[in-house]
């Protein structure tokens, strides 16, 4: 029984330690913006890596999901008489949820677990104390390009998801099941506000971007150093960064929409 | 990793590309291309004494053209009614003074919106202006609830005439008894009501109103005219006092 008690408070400590160290972290590659600004060769290189090489990833992942999106709502809306309303409905799943959420999901396995896996097996080959031997703070130099560079380029990413997946919607809708094209975009644009539903759908997709980068660059150098360390770490960072894009989706839907 | 020029390149491309999604999602999406020169354009007012279901950002419309859209709707404790603020674009300039506004429900079960009608008035409404002549969104309770009470006083009338059996008495009972008790919003008895109320009813309420109308019309419409609606709540008595005392009540 006092077993049992000793390894929940060792896993709460544990835990608790770890958010600490996780916080601590954070600021501590905050603090490396204006070094990263003085050299933005380092966010640029970062911005490659982990934006222009998902983007194939994410266009036709974009594609598919607004033309199956297209499929279901029509057999569902064709049953009301109101397959006008098709783009509405493709739209703004797209816009609202779809479109940030699929987006961080596939980043974090794409760019996350790369991220990841990069950082730890710096660490288990002492790059990152050999920098700071150099007098080189790795956290400054490793850690915050690549926090940056994912912040921005998941909204890039997420934008493009939507408007690839609503031509996807369009091509189906329009070109495939032969609705009306009049009315699919005047519907969308009437029904779907630049504020409450772009706007809001981009703040998401900032927020999921750092999360998921934040998580995946955290589990790296977290890692313990060694092969099956490091492999554990990346296991964790996309398994957490799924957790924490579903469930801040939630707080935020509920913040941005539960009126 | 070594920053190279086509490094540079794909960044700058993959940048661009994003932006232009965002546009997309934003103008083509969204409706944001809408309105966008709101400079010049300007606001009217129109009090309401229920707006039903009518949102912010909610069309404006003249002949089914939409001229606007709702800016704001608050609560104006002076005349417990509805305050509706709408912002009208600048091309749309020259509205006849006596427009009167109605809210309208798009389909059967649509959204609402604000209805505009032209009037034959020279002047034109300005920046700030009000629409004195408004009419309240239907409420489709009311207008069931209105309907059965109706068709129980028919009844009612129904079962007299045959049982007094005197014509003087049946003429009396139908002009004047057939006044059902009202809920303050579902005829507009604070607004002056425009001649062909757009309420669709069945014929037979439709008569019902219309007979209504004519026989308190004489007195309201010169009162109201009167008094120019800036001190309703005394100017509403006429119009279906039992009513009114209910919403008084209520708003106390």
């Amino acid at each position: 029984m006092v077993i049992f008690f000793q390894k929940l408070g060792q896993e709460t400590l544990k835990g608790i330690g770890k958010l600490g160290r996780a916080v601590v972290f954070i600021a501590h590659a905050l603090t490396g913006t204006p070094e990263l600004l003085r050299r933005p060769g380092l966010l640029l290189a970062q911005m490659y890596s982990v934006g222009v090489l998902s983007i194939l990833l994410i266009s036709i992942s974009g594609l598919f999901v607004g033309m199956v999106l297209a499929l279901q709502g029509f057999n569902v809306l064709s049953d009301f008489g109101a397959e006008e309303s098709l783009g509405v409905m493709v739209a703004a799943s797209l816009v609202r949820e779809l479109g940030p959420v699929v987006t961080a999901l596939l980043f974090a396995g794409r760019a996350g677990s790369a991220l990841t896996a990069e950082i730890g097996l710096m660490k288990a080959t002492e790059q990152l104390s050999g920098m700071e031997m150099m007098a080189v703070d790795p956290v400054k130099r490793i850690i915050a390009p690549r926090l940056f560079s994912g912040t921005i380029s998941m909204p890039l990413l997420a934008a493009l998801f939507t408007a690839i997946g609503v031509l996807g919607g369009y091509f189906v809708g329009v070109g495939l099941l032969g609705v009306d094209q009049g009315p699919f975009w005047s519907q969308m644009q009437s029904q779907i506000d630049f504020w409450d539903d772009s706007v809001n759908g981009f703040i998401k997709s900032l927020v999921f971007g750092a999360v998921v980068t934040g998580i995946a660059v955290f589990e790296g150098y977290d890692a313990i150093p060694t092969a099956e360390g490091v492999s554990r770490a990346t296991t964790r960072s996309v398994v957490y960064a799924a957790f924490a894009v579903l469930g801040s989706d939630f707080v935020l839907t509920a913040l941005m929409f539960g009126d | 990793m070594q920053v190279t020029r086509t490094t540079e390149i794909w960044v700058g491309a993959f940048v661009a590309l994003g932006l232009v999604a965002l546009f997309f999602v934003s103008m083509q999406v969204s409706n944001l291309g809408d309105f966008k020169s709101s400079r010049g354009s300007y606001v009217l007012k129109a009090h309401f004494g229920n707006v039903g279901g009518l949102k912010v950002r909610a069309p404006v419309s003249m002949a089914g053209v939409t001229l606007g859209r709702v800016e704001r709707i608050s609560f104006d404790a002076s005349r417990y009614e509805a305050l509706v603020e709408m912002r009208i674009d600048p091309a749309f300039k020259q509205l006849p003074e006596d427009t009167s506004a109605s809210i309208l429900t798009a389909g059967l079960l649509g959204e609402q919106y604000i209805g505009l009608s032209a009037g034959g008035s020279d002047d034109f409404l300005k920046d700030g202006d009000e629409i004195e002549l408004t009419q309240s969104a239907v409420i489709l309770e009311q207008l069931i609830s209105k309907l059965m009470f109706n068709k129980a006083e028919e009844g009612k009338t129904e079962a007299k005439k045959s049982t007094r059996d005197a014509p003087m008495a049946t003429s009396a009972v139908t002009t004047s008894a057939p006044r059902p008790i009202q809920p303050p919003d579902a005829v507009p008895s604070t607004s002056v009501v425009p001649e062909a109320a757009p309420v669709p009813l069945t014929p037979k309420a439709e008569s019902e109103v219309q007979q209504k109308n004519k026989s308190k019309s004489p007195k309201s419409s010169h009162k109201a005219s009167a008094v120019k609606r800036s001190s309703a709540p005394s100017s509403e008595h006429h119009a279906s006092p039992r009513a009114d005392h209910a919403s008084k009540k209520k708003a106390h």
